[in-house]
Formats: structure tokens, C-alpha cells, sequence
């Protein structure tokens, strides 16, 4: 199997991090001569936002909006992830990033730095009306993370930035010759959502 | 006194060094107890460079043979140093960078972020004549001719850009052009003008 570099993005609500998991586990059991590294930004900022500081404070406050981080702080992130993490020769599955297209422009030069071969993108679709559905389903649910999910102004401010910042990234991909872009509608049965994940990426299952 | 951010921006051996360090002075004899955080990048970068691990060793490979750096890693030093230091109302002065325009976008973004209102991008100007001569006087390990021609080529085609972005975005940042071929003393002093800071 080739070295992969799979991005996922989509609305709130798309099931990314289920895809990322089942993804993950399919790489895990075709390949077991290299490690995977799961990058996942909702996770490094939920992190970032437990620790004290100024910048801290001030991006806990965008988050209480339901709104989107600056640029210079997913960087940040993701590139103190990756000086940690890549040694070359693992599977690297990013999800919730790049979010802003200067976030993109960075994200390129670390995919050069790298060495990354053929970067793709999952893009996981789903409409506002089930985007809101399933973050109120899922607010209910009692080991929830996120409790900004059950409030409808944010979910709305959240769905409005990705329509606003997150699809001109998606794209600029697609007009970029480095990646490969495939789109997934996300409302189907989570099995289904898989199944055209991986006919997508080309795998036999 | 509003905390000002400072961008110094200028070819290599234009002054950038020497001018930030007496900006960073002057403001401190100004600031009474406001304090002014300063970042150089190459000192921070070469305390990072000097760790073993995998990124370190690409960037070595990198810049041995003159390759410019990958944009989000110069953002990630400075980002840290920010995270690090920064809380309300110091004064910023910033020397070195941004060194493209998607650095310089992220920067603005910065800026909004931490709500600086006063940003001041000062763009040392000397001829590329000037700055050959400049880099020769000086005589460094890495000043051969053709090191020389290589990072001035490289200022035109990439610094050349970010100057005109910072004057296309004169309503974000207060872009100011100073003469850099004039003695140090005279540099410091337009600076200071145009920062109001007499």
C-alpha cells in the first residue's frame, strides 16, 4: 500500500470521526508495517483550551461563539503535532483541517517539507437541516465533549463558517493539482458513508 | 500611550537588526511600565535547530543547500514565541519576518486575534547595489558572491510581494517607507517620526 495522507473535512455533524476511525482501522490491519498518526484539531484545541493564558482565554471565547479559530492557532497546532509526530514513514490522517485557506497555503509547504505523496481529501457532505439534527441528537447523549453541540445559534454560526471559510478551501484543492478531492454524501447509513469512502481511496474490502 | 506592534521589513544588510534594537530601546525609555516584547526569529530558530529529531534534520538538509524555508515553519516559531509571551498591551517589535505574503496573511490574522489596532509595517529601503556592498563589507562565512546574489534574487521574489500586500492592506497595517541608505542615526530618527515617538 502506498503512503497515505487523508484530510477530512465536512460540516459538523458529517461523521468525520467515525470515517477517521473505521479509515484508521483498515490501515491498521492492510498495513502493519507503519505506524498511522491520527491529527485531530477539535481535540488539539479542546487541549489547548483546558491550560491558562491569554491567547488561551481569548480562544475559548471564539469557541463559546461558535466561531472560527484564527488561522495562526491551527498552524500552530498542527504543526507542533507534526514535528512531534512525523518521522517519514507512517500513514497520517488529518480531521477538522485546514479550515481557512491561509491554514491551506501552510498546510501545503509542510505536505512539500514532507514529502507527503498525494495528499487527499475526504470530504464528507451533509446539508444545514441534518447537520442540526444530529448535533442536537448527539448534545443529548450523555459522554459528549462538546457541549456547545445542543445550542442552535451555534450550531448555525458553525455551519455558516464552513459554508463561508471551509468550502473555499475545499475548493482551492480542488483546483490544486497536488490534491486529490473526493466528495461523500454523508447522509446515508454510516455504513454506506463508508463504503463509498473507500471505493473512493481506491481499497478493496 | 497605545501598545504599538512594529514590523521591520528590508533586504539583508538593509539594518533591520540594529534598528529594531535601537526601536526597542527607545520605546522601553517611552513606555515607562509597558513592556516590549521583542522577536528576532533567527535567534529562536537556531536554539531550535540546535535539537535532533527528524524535522530538524530536513530543515538542516534545507538550508545547507540555500532553500527557503517551508512557510509553516517559520509560523510556527513565531506563533509559539506569541503564545509564550504575549499577554495585554506590550509593545511588539518584529524583525525578519514575514518573509511571504501567506506569512503575512496569517499575521494579519494574528493581529485581529490579539486585537493590536496600532500596526506599523516599516519597510527599510536600499538599492540591491546597496545591499551587495553591505553584505560584502561585513564578510560573513555565508557572504560569498554568489550566497549574495542568491538571497537578493530571493528578496526580489519573495519580500518584493509581501511589501506590496502590506501597501494593497494600508487600512490593517500602517505601511511606512524609510530611506536606508542613510546613516544609522538618521534611520532611527525617521523611524521615530513616523511612529509619532518624539
Amino acid at each position: 500500500m502506498d503512503l497515505q495522507t487523508l484530510i477530512f473535512l465536512g460540516p459538523s455533524g458529517s461523521g468525520k470521526g467515525t470515517q477517521v476511525a473505521r479509515v484508521r482501522e483498515y490501515l491498521g490491519s492492510h498495513d502493519t508495517s507503519r505506524n498511522i498518526v491520527e491529527l485531530v484539531m477539535g481535540d488539539l484545541f479542546r487541549v489547548f483550551w483546558k491550560k491558562e493564558g491569554y491567547a488561551h482565554d481569548l480562544s475559548r471565547d471564539i469557541n463559546l461563539a461558535g466561531g472560527l479559530q484564527p488561522s495562526f492557532l491551527q498552524i500552530n497546532m498542527w504543526s507542533n503535532f507534526m514535528l512531534e509526530h512525523i518521522r517519514g514513514n507512517e500513514h497520517l490522517l488529518i480531521d477538522g483541517s485546514p479550515r481557512r485557506t491561509t491554514d491551506l497555503e501552510a498546510m501545503e509547504s509542510a505536505f512539500e517539507f514532507y514529502k507527503r505523496p498525494h495528499p487527499t481529501l475526504v470530504f464528507i457532505n451533509i446539508s444545514k437541516e441534518e447537520s442540526v439534527k444530529r448535533l442536537l441528537r448527539r448534545a443529548e447523549m450523555a459522554e459528549n465533549p462538546r457541549p456547545e453541540d445542543g445550542d442552535i445559534l451555534l450550531i448555525d454560526n458553525r455551519y455558516q463558517w464552513f459554508l463561508e471559510s471551509v468550502m473555499p478551501v475545499i475548493d482551492a484543492m480542488r483546483k490544486n493539482d497536488m490534491f486529490t478531492v473526493i466528495e461523500i454524501n454523508g447522509e446515508q447509513e454510516v455504513d454506506a458513508v463508508t463504503e463509498d469512502v473507500f471505493n473512493g481511496l481506491g481499497w478493496q474490502h | 500611550m497605545e501598545p504599538l506592534t512594529i514590523i521591520l521589513l528590508g533586504s539583508q544588510g538593509s539594518g533591520k537588526g540594529t534598528q529594531a534594537k535601537l526601536l526597542t530601546d527607545a520605546l522601553k525609555a517611552k513606555a515607562g511600565d509597558m513592556s516590549v516584547f521583542s522577536f528576532e526569529s533567527g535567534a529562536h530558530f537556531r536554539t531550535l535547530m540546535s535539537g535532533e529529531n527528524y524535522t530538524a534534520e530536513l530543515v538542516r538538509k534545507k538550508l545547507e543547500k540555500g532553500d527557503m524555508l517551508p512557510d509553516f515553519f517559520p509560523i510556527w516559531m513565531w506563533t509559539d514565541a506569541f503564545m509564550k509571551n504575549l499577554d495585554h498591551g506590550e509593545h511588539i517589535i518584529l524583525d525578519g519576518f514575514p518573509r511571504t505574503v501567506t506569512q503575512a496573511k496569517v499575521l494579519n490574522d494574528t493581529f485581529a486575534f490579539y486585537e493590536r489596532t496600532h500596526v506599523y509595517v516599516i519597510d527599510l529601503e536600499i538599492s540591491p547595489a546597496e545591499a551587495e556592498k553591505r553584505l560584502i563589507a561585513r564578510g560573513r562565512a555565508d557572504d560569498t558572491p554568489e550566497g549574495i546574489q542568491k538571497r537578493l534574487a530571493w528578496y526580489e521574489t519573495q519580500v518584493k510581494p509581501v511589501i506590496e500586500f502590506y501597501k494593497e492592506h494600508d487600512d490593517v497595517c500602517k505601511f511606512v517607507q524609510i530611506n536606508g541608505e542613510q546613516a544609522v542615526e538618521d534611520v532611527h530618527r525617521d523611524i521615530v517620526k513616523a511612529l509619532n515617538l518624539e
